[in-house]
């Protein structure tokens, strides 16, 4: 009888806008024809069809519950959101792709370097569209996929500055550094967020993250670009690391005070 | 509706409210309830608690969550609100009012002097 119901719902609601709220209005119309064709099976005496009828009879009138959901203004504004969102990325694209090839036509030789107007623009766009994401978080409250989207900013902000620093310098060989200072500095700036927002959670492992891999990349750094030898400035992230166990002893000190 | 359905009309959301304060429940099992506690002369349609259901929703006079049913289905379950309780005792004061005021008006009795 389940079926037969859902294929009577489904008729029904085909030309139903199919939002969650109709769907789960629907489920909960299966429900109580299930729980009514139980009872009626229990009181005997009735043949499958004549207990499928007064199934059916006894939700008469949802209809008028249905016109409460259709046109459902959240469904609408979804989709006049996305349809919006995609227009203003289309139009955008559209634009980097002609400034890309004015740029090329009309100056000379640029073609080796001018693809980066394309790649810097569709990452500035992802940037924007993160940073956006990031506030509306915090203003929903929802702290922790704020601070999820931090380490994503500053890997995308590292991204254009290797680009475009490469493509302009030509220093490819040593602008990739760009990646190991991005570490320290998603740990760095998750712990200012986590301070202005409000949410400390995870900050004290952030801290220590910080302290860790900043001693370790910055010695990295320094030494590959030959401001100082490799020995003995490899006591930087020894240094680091000692810290940051000086640091975690102190944390688990305070909690145990606490 | 009968006639005496037609009275009831106006108050399915308290009385759904007060079927809520005894315990949870979902939308065939207060039908029924409305049906037995009316003495077979209300006959309230489904259609009409599921619309009620709807308003009270949004209204944040009730929450609901899905529980298992009969058959493979599953049920809405609603939980009344403090907001839903708040509302349902301040309709329970004003229906006691009104009950009094009535029966003094049509089976006699002291005058209420007070006014509604």
């Amino acid at each position: 009888m389940y079926k037969r119901f859902l294929k009577y719902l489904d008729k029904d609601f085909k030309f139903v806008p199919n939002t969650v709220e109709v769907q789960e209005f629907k489920e909960e119309l299966l429900g109580t024809l299930m729980d009514r064709d139980n009872e009626l099976r229990q009181q005997g005496n009735k043949t499958d069809d004549e207990i499928f009828d007064e199934c059916i009879k006894s939700i008469d009138g949802y209809k008028d519950t249905l016109k409460l959901f259709k046109g459902n203004p959240k469904v609408t504004e979804a989709v006049k959101k996305v349809s919006y969102v995609s227009l203003v990325s289309l139009c955008y694209f559209l634009v980097l792709v002609a400034a890309f090839l004015v740029v090329s036509f009309a100056v000379k030789n640029v073609w080796r370097w001018s693809w980066i107007i394309v790649v810097d623009g569709a990452l500035l766009f992802s940037l924007v569209l993160l940073i956006k994401s990031a506030d509306k978080f915090v203003k929903m409250g929802k702290t922790l996929p704020f601070r999820l989207c931090i380490p994503f900013i500053v890997f995308i902000t590292a991204v254009i500055c290797f680009l475009t620093i490469s493509v302009f310098t030509g220093l490819w060989g040593k602008v990739w550094i760009a990646f190991l200072l991005a570490v320290p500095a998603s740990f760095l700036a998750d712990i200012l967020a986590g301070y202005i927002i409000g949410d400390t959670r995870f900050t004290k492992a952030s801290a220590v993250l910080f302290v860790t891999t900043a001693g370790t990349l910055l010695y990295v750094t320094l030494a590959f670009l030959k401001v100082f030898a490799w020995h003995p400035f490899w006591l930087i992230p020894v240094g680091s690391f000692v810290l940051s166990l000086i640091l975690i002893t102190l944390f688990v000190a305070k909690r145990k005070k606490g | 509706m009968s006639k005496t359905g037609d009275i009831l009309r106006g108050h399915t959301e308290t009385i759904i409210l007060r079927i809520l304060t005894e315990g949870d429940s979902y939308g065939y099992e207060i039908s029924k309830t409305i049906i037995e506690k009316g003495e077979g002369l209300v006959d309230v349609k489904d259609a009409t608690i599921y619309t009620a259901f709807r308003r009270m929703e949004e209204e944040g006079l009730l929450i609901t969550y899905w529980g298992d049913g009969v058959g493979g289905a599953r049920r809405r379950y609603y939980t009344i609100t403090d907001k839903g309780r708040e509302l349902y005792n301040q309709k329970r004061t004003e229906w006691e009012s009104i009950k009094r005021i009535l029966d003094n008006l049509i089976l006699g009795g002291d005058v209420c002097t007070k006014g509604f």
